[in-house]
């Protein structure tokens, strides 16, 4: 009797066990191993988050969405999906899983958002797992490191523009070192646009260099700013936002007289430039004609650029050859108009407009004569101001390099 | 050479860092002005060199070029030059180059300068400035 029994129980007990274990274990092959189905672990995170336990403090930027790229991994030991969610957005991807392994999940947080937001990690076998994501708002360009913080006195617009050795330009024109570049500029609460033009030097060696826009050489990063007494401009090594085309002219011809006035056996003769070659160069933000033109005993290195900002800017820059001839005139730009020495830059004033010089006297009468120049001669940057509203390049106050700093609360 | 016919003066050009010499000769309008002794070019190496007059060169047309109807600028001390005069006429140079002499260390060149000036030429004033290049060649 009870022989029976037995035979109809170990036939109940047996499909019910391999029941159970179907439905408990998707792992299928894997149904007899022992352990967790996944791990949830903290990935790749820059320094400046801090992480205790699996909560991680990061920051939100008011200016893009602040990108943690495998900031969190799972490590699934079956061949199962694990779902994802946020409760605020920070996670794109739905799921992760597939085959077991190991899977980065990225971060992104939106924003502005500040407060805790949770990363789920759900199966329908009922594991879950959750990652705490505690974020302040912070004053920073999203996936910078470190930013320099440039404060300018001026008024006006000002075309200011970062070179990767660090050189801090305004109008072209070289005036402090920085310890940050890059091509993300904040002015105002705001991330300007800006522009990539590259360098290069039009002869070697030379002291300041010899430097023209061109399509290879070093980049320079550009970009506008209208300031107003003293203020702030953040300047982070980021890659550059993009800029949206704008309407662009051509950039003004130099109308001037330009030259030097040269004996020679049958008369003085003005030994004008005659040009070469002309390239233009179209940026983000402005268009560059630049030209090299010849004359008797000089060559010129020339680019002028037009704004969107309604001034217009030009670099001048001679080779004069080494001559012992004896001039009256040395013009090397003369739009018309009386020079006069405001500080430190010259000015033109023909009509409305005004030519604002910063180098080299731009023209002299030499009574009695005087050499010719020779060599290499400072360059001249201009910035020409039809709207009678810029005062000239702003002082640079101070240069500061800020890192960012972890934080905790 | 400094007197009533020529003046001179000198100076240093920063800018380029050559040394100028200006000379100032006066000339008598309507007529002939020979000036015997100009300018001493003089030689303050320790070793011969070669002098000669390089060039011509028109620097400034002042009140007018014109007026001047000849100038000769002449090696006349030491002689032997083949050709030892510089000249120009009505303004432009006819002959801008002389050819060498030969100064021995603390020699000097002198030179001379002739003029005919315009009959019409404005009085007291200057028509014309010339670049002259002495040329001193180390032997």
């Amino acid at each position: 009797m009870w022989r029976e029994e037995a035979a109809r129980a170990l036939l109940l007990l047996l499909p019910t066990l391999v029941f159970i274990i179907a439905f408990t274990s998707p792992g299928g092959d894997y149904a007899f191993r022992a352990g967790p189905l996944a791990e949830v672990a903290v990935g790749q995170l820059p320094y400046y988050v801090y992480v205790s336990n699996k909560t991680l403090h990061l920051y939100s930027s008011p200016y893009a969405p602040w990108p943690y790229p495998k900031a969190l991994e799972v490590k699934l030991f079956y061949p199962t999906t694990i779902l994802i969610s946020s409760t605020c957005g920070a996670v794109a991807a739905s799921s992760v899983g597939g085959a077991p392994g190991s899977y980065p999940v990225d971060v992104v947080v939106l924003p502005g958002f500040q407060g805790d937001c949770w990363v789920n990690f759900t199966h329908p076998s009922g594991w879950r797992d959750a990652v705490l994501l505690r974020v302040k708002p912070v004053d920073w360009y999203p996936g910078a490191t470190e930013r320099a913080v440039v404060t300018l006195n001026g008024s006006g617009w000002q075309f200011v523009q970062v070179g990767q050795d660090g050189t801090l330009y305004i109008w072209e024109r070289p005036m402090a070192q920085i310890p940050v570049a890059g091509c993300v500029f904040v002015y105002n609460k705001s991330v300007l646009l800006a522009e990539t033009q590259r360098y290069r030097e039009v002869a070697p060696n030379i002291k300041p260099p010899a430097v023209a826009p061109s399509s290879s050489g070093s980049v320079r990063y550009g970009a506008f700013i209208k300031l107003d007494r003293s203020s702030q401009l953040y300047i982070y090594k980021a890659d550059c936002p993009t800029t949206p085309r704008l309407n662009l002219s051509e950039p003004p011809p130099l109308r001037a007289e330009i030259g030097v006035i040269l004996p020679t056996p049958t008369g003085p003769v003005f030994d004008a430039p005659v040009v070469n070659n002309t390239v233009i160069f179209t940026t983000g933000l402005r268009t560059i004609n630049y030209t090299e033109a010849a004359a008797r005993i000089y060559r010129l290195y020339v680019y002028t650029y037009n704004t969107p900002v309604g001034l217009w800017g030009a670099v001048l820059r001679y080779n004069f050859a080494l001559t012992t001839l004896l001039t009256v005139k040395i013009s090397l730009f003369r739009p018309g108009g009386e020079l006069q020495r405001v500080g430190d830059v010259w000015i033109y004033r023909v009509g409305n407009v005004t030519y604002w010089i910063y180098g080299p006297q731009p023209y002299r009468l030499c009574e009695p004569p005087c050499g010719a120049p020779a060599g290499w001669q400072e360059p001249l940057y201009m910035v020409v101001d039809p709207t009678g509203q810029w005062r000239g390049w702003p002082k640079v106050i101070a240069v500061r390099r800020e890192v960012l700093q972890p934080w905790r609360s | 050479m400094s007197g009533t016919f020529v003046m001179a003066d000198w100076r240093y050009d920063p800018g380029t860092g050559l040394d100028v010499t200006r000379v100032c000769v006066a000339g008598v309008y309507g007529n002939v002005a020979d000036i015997t002794n100009g300018l001493r070019a003089c030689n303050r190496y320790n070793i011969p060199v070669e002098n000669r007059i390089a060039d011509v060169l028109l620097l400034q047309n002042i009140t007018g070029a014109h007026y001047i109807r000849y100038v000769a600028v002449k090696i006349l001390e030491p002689p032997g030059a083949a050709d030892s005069k510089a000249t120009v006429r009505d303004g432009a140079a006819v002959d801008a180059a002389t050819d060498y002499v030969i100064l021995r260390r603390g020699q000097y060149a002198i030179l001379g300068v002739g003029v005919v000036v315009d009959a019409y030429a404005p009085y007291y004033k200057t028509p014309v400035a010339y670049q002259i290049n002495i040329e001193m060649v180390p032997q």
